[in-house]
């Protein structure tokens, strides 16, 4: 039933009400009538009028939407930085159990970095970077121990992971504030939309290590554990003669097939990724022409769209980082003609950094049964083979 | 959720995890055999996918 009944103003009535612009007849255009329909054409019309006449106007609208939604998003940065800062102290105390407070410590470090060498001469930059990797580390690891002195070597470990998560989130955090004080000091529209674009990428970061500092705190292997959980799943029993050959890093014996294994990981439980490309080039530089392959096992990237816990093969080295430690393999495999393989588990940014998945560690066996393979297939009985497992060993022995 | 073997009997359990667990530790005794038992994994379940209309 047609409730609606057109005045010859133009203005419909329903149950006897006003209601402008509904069931006006074709040609007859609103505001042609009353005082009403010309009031509601204005109050159209001004914000056309004033983004045709005033091109400023349009930009500055545009700006405070923008701005309020950088806004809205710090806020959220700021309550997950709060959060995995309050974790760490916690977890700092109870490990830890320091005789000062630990809070003004855990705040400095919070804001501790390394300044990257200078690049203008890249001559002897990974020597370099290197050297000032070291420093940096040992000299966090010396902060960490010196506020918890209650801590086992492996939680000290845990803790420099937990405290290197809260400084990832709150760095963060100080940027994404900095972009967004200075576009609105500086009303510079192009520097908040680009803060703006890149904020749904800079958020899921920041919750996956939110995430990332529970597992921590408690000690859980991370996704990022997939290639020392693969090397010590082949090591299992079987091993022998483990041994530290670089900081944080142990190489030990076994036999496959008639080839002779040397497998080189990280020194878990504690959370360290080790330094296994010093431990492979000193390998090699040992055993010289004897090793006839070096593998590689890491965590891979996935592309959106792949599964978690797909395992690819490579030719050449699988570490992430600065890029040291691979430089290292490279450079050593280069001078002794050995052929370098790797095998990869392809994860997301997200799961590398939070608590292990059961599709990773599911995959981490068939990557073991790979890596098998590919020694049994490229070389002959009596080889010996180099396999390096790449990862943060955090909850994994 | 930590996984866990026995080393004697093979029987396969499974428990929440405990702070200072990682993956190979031996630890605990089985209830079938009260034999050793070793950490075998460490992980979580998959999330369940949202189901689409």
């Amino acid at each position: 039933m047609n409730v609606y009944k057109e005045r010859e103003s133009g203005i419909a009535l329903k149950d006897g009400k006003l209601m402008p612009w509904v069931g006006l007849p074709v040609g007859q255009a609103p505001g042609s009538g009353d005082l009403l329909s010309f009031i509601i054409s204005l109050v159209w019309l001004i914000p056309w009028m004033l983004i045709l006449f005033f091109p400023g106007f349009n930009q500055k609208l545009q700006m405070r939407t923008i701005l309020m939604d950088v806004e809205r998003k710090l806020a959220k940065l700021k309550v997950i930085r709060d959060e995995v800062r309050g974790r760490t102290i916690e977890t700092v105390k109870r490990l830890g159990k320091p005789s000062e407070d630990p809070v003004q410590k855990i705040d400095e470090l919070m804001e501790f970095f390394t300044i990257p060498p200078e690049s203008m001469d890249p001559y002897g930059i990974v020597g370099k970077l290197d050297h000032l990797m070291k420093v940096g580390e040992n000299q966090f690891e010396k902060e960490v121990r010196a506020i918890s002195p209650a801590a086992e070597e492996y939680q000290v470990k845990n803790l420099s992971n937990l405290l290197d998560a809260s400084q990832t989130v709150n760095t963060l955090y100080r940027v994404v504030r900095h972009y967004y004080l200075l576009g609105k000091k500086t009303s510079n529209i192009y520097l908040v939309l680009q803060i703006q674009m890149i904020m749904p990428q800079i958020m899921e970061i920041a919750e996956a290590y939110r995430r990332a500092s529970t597992a921590l705190a408690k000690g859980q292997p991370i996704g990022d554990g997939a290639g020392a959980l693969v090397a010590a799943t082949i090591a299992q029993d079987k091993e022998r003669n483990r041994r530290e050959i670089a900081k944080d890093t142990t190489v030990s014996e076994m036999d496959l097939d008639g080839r002779r294994l040397l497998i080189v990981r990280a020194t878990g439980p504690g959370g360290t990724t080790g330094r296994t490309g010093e431990a492979v080039e000193k390998l090699v530089e040992r055993e010289k022409k004897k090793v006839q392959l070096i593998i590689t096992v890491d965590a891979q990237l996935k592309l959106e769209g792949e599964d978690t816990g797909k395992i690819n093969e490579a030719v050449g080295v699988a570490i992430g980082g600065t890029g040291v430690e691979k430089f290292r393999i490279e450079e050593v495999s280069k001078k002794y003609d050995i052929p370098i393989h790797a095998v990869l588990i392809s994860e997301s940014l997200t799961e590398a950094v939070t608590p292990m998945r059961q599709s990773i560690a599911k995959a981490a066996d068939e990557a073991s049964d790979r890596v098998k393979k590919i020694v049994t297939g490229m070389t002959e009985a009596g080889a010996t083979v180099i396999l390096a497992g790449i990862g943060n060993t955090i909850g994994i022995g | 959720m930590t996984h866990l073997i026995c080393l004697s009997c093979k029987t396969e359990n499974s428990r929440p995890h405990q702070e200072g667990d990682h993956v190979f530790k031996e630890t605990g005794e089985c209830p079938k055999c009260g034999g050793k038992m070793m950490i075998t994994g460490i992980y979580v379940e998959e999330p369940k996918e949202k189901k689409s209309r």
